[in-house]
């Protein structure tokens, strides 16, 4: 199930990466590249479409980015970034 | 494929680079209810300005444009009737918010509100550590005590509060007073010895600057702490936002560079897109480049200004050429690197 971003952040795509801001801790977060599609796709993809979307545009395999996507959104929810929808 | 956290200050030089305005002032009146002996708005009782509906659809805009902060200023932002609705589109768009207001409008249920929206801060001028001091800057009798009500208010909902002074010869006399309101309050509190001429050319607010040695003394008391304000200059750099990196738009839906560069618009957001307005307007483009050659103009005019901040917009105010600071932007410089050998 897709994601959503939390109400108290605030952010910004810059060029292919990305900022955001948790407005509650007064954080800023930068995004590269990787981080700023899914964070982009988060709220409209599930898992499998997340990691189709890095495999796509990285060219890199399934279980690596299945690692890379799972280990993101783990970041984003410890960070009180993102709830579930 | 390693995810990691990139550095927020690459991010900002890509965005100089792209000339993404990811700051941006909107003006939402010319409306005041003070009457401040050396502000630069001679408008106070102007109603004219942009509809509620074209506010919000450049909020639209802004986020398409790469805007990431925004502030809502004036005038006094709070006398617009619908501003927690333009407020609110601020953050329905996931844009930062910062309000710039003198907080006599700050009621408890206001202050309530404003919490829920979490601004990353709330800006309040304090004009003097007692109250004839502070109501004689505004012209206004009883504006000491409500702004320090609305400060208050705006504390006790968690809000984060950024007091700021325009240190003047009326004040000048008072710093450690009103450092010692800020700290009662946690609160930051940040001097700034800058005047500028009233919008309609009006030098008015220039005999109100504050005396070199208040200058210096304010110098001196943020080199205690480290922070006397500097500018790491290299050759080649950017000077600052303008053009690039920062927007604002007046109550008139003019579109300016930066909140200060008022030379001429870039255009009008009530006759264009404002996507259009910022890249297509060779004004912009002419403001990108001052950016540029002021960093550089900067270096050569010695240490003292080299390491100051400057602002090209005062500069064409005061002296008509953004390349050339006035006589009091070099005494300060100069002021500021006393104090910094000083401080040493």
């Amino acid at each position: 199930m897709p994601l959503r971003r939390h109400r108290e952040i605030a952010w910004q795509q810059i060029g292919d990466e990305a900022v955001v801001l948790s407005l509650a801790e007064s954080r800023v977060l930068g995004l590269n590249p990787t981080g700023a599609l899914l964070w982009s796709l988060l709220e409209e993809r599930d898992e499998d479409g997340l990691v189709a979307a890095v495999v796509e545009r990285f060219a890199t395999d399934e279980p690596h980015a299945r690692d890379d996507v799972r280990s993101f959104l783990s970041m984003l929810r410890e960070r009180g970034l993102v709830q579930e929808a | 494929m390693a995810l990691s956290w990139t550095p927020s200050a690459r991010l900002k030089q890509a965005a100089l680079e792209r000339a993404q305005p990811l700051s941006a002032s909107l003006e939402l009146t010319y409306r005041c209810n003070w009457r401040c002996v050396f502000c630069y708005n001679p408008r106070h009782n102007d109603l004219r300005g942009l509809a509620t509906a074209r506010w919000l659809s450049l909020l639209d805009e802004l986020r398409a444009l790469g805007t990431l902060y925004v502030a809502l200023t004036g005038g006094e932002p709070l006398t617009h009737p619908d501003f927690l609705t333009i407020a609110r589109g601020v953050r329905e768009r996931a844009l930062a918010l910062r309000i710039l207001t003198n907080g006599a409008l700050v009621t408890e249920s206001l202050a309530a509100e404003i919490a829920r929206l979490r601004p990353m801060a709330v800006e309040l001028s304090l004009h003097g550590a007692r109250a004839a001091t502070h109501d004689r800057a505004t012209a206004t009798p009883g504006s000491f005590e409500a702004m320090l009500r609305g400060v208050d208010r705006l504390l006790k909902q968690g809000i984060a509060v950024v007091l700021k002074t325009p240190l003047t010869r009326l004040n000048e006399d008072e710093m450690d007073d009103m450092r010692r309101i800020a700290d009662e309050r946690g609160v930051p509190l940040r001097l700034d010895p800058v005047l500028t001429p009233r919008d309609d050319g009006d030098a008015g607010p220039l005999a109100y600057r504050a005396s070199p040695a208040a200058v210096f003394r304010m110098f001196q008391a943020l080199g205690e702490k480290g922070q006397i304000p500097h500018e790491g200059r290299v050759m080649g750099g950017t000077n600052c936002g303008l053009g690039r990196t920062t927007l604002a738009i007046d109550p008139e839906g003019n579109v300016f560079p930066c909140l200060q560069w008022r030379r001429a618009p870039l255009g009008n957001v009530r006759e264009a897109s404002l996507v259009e307005v910022w890249t297509e307007s060779a004004e912009r483009v002419a403001a990108a480049a001052v950016a540029r050659a002021a960093n550089d103009r900067m270096l050569e005019a010695g240490a003292a200004l080299a390491a100051f901040p400057f602002c090209p917009a005062l500069a064409q105010q005061h002296t008509g050429d953004p390349l050339r600071p006035d006589e009091t932007h070099i005494e300060q410089a100069e002021l500021a690197a006393r104090a910094r050998l000083a401080s040493a």
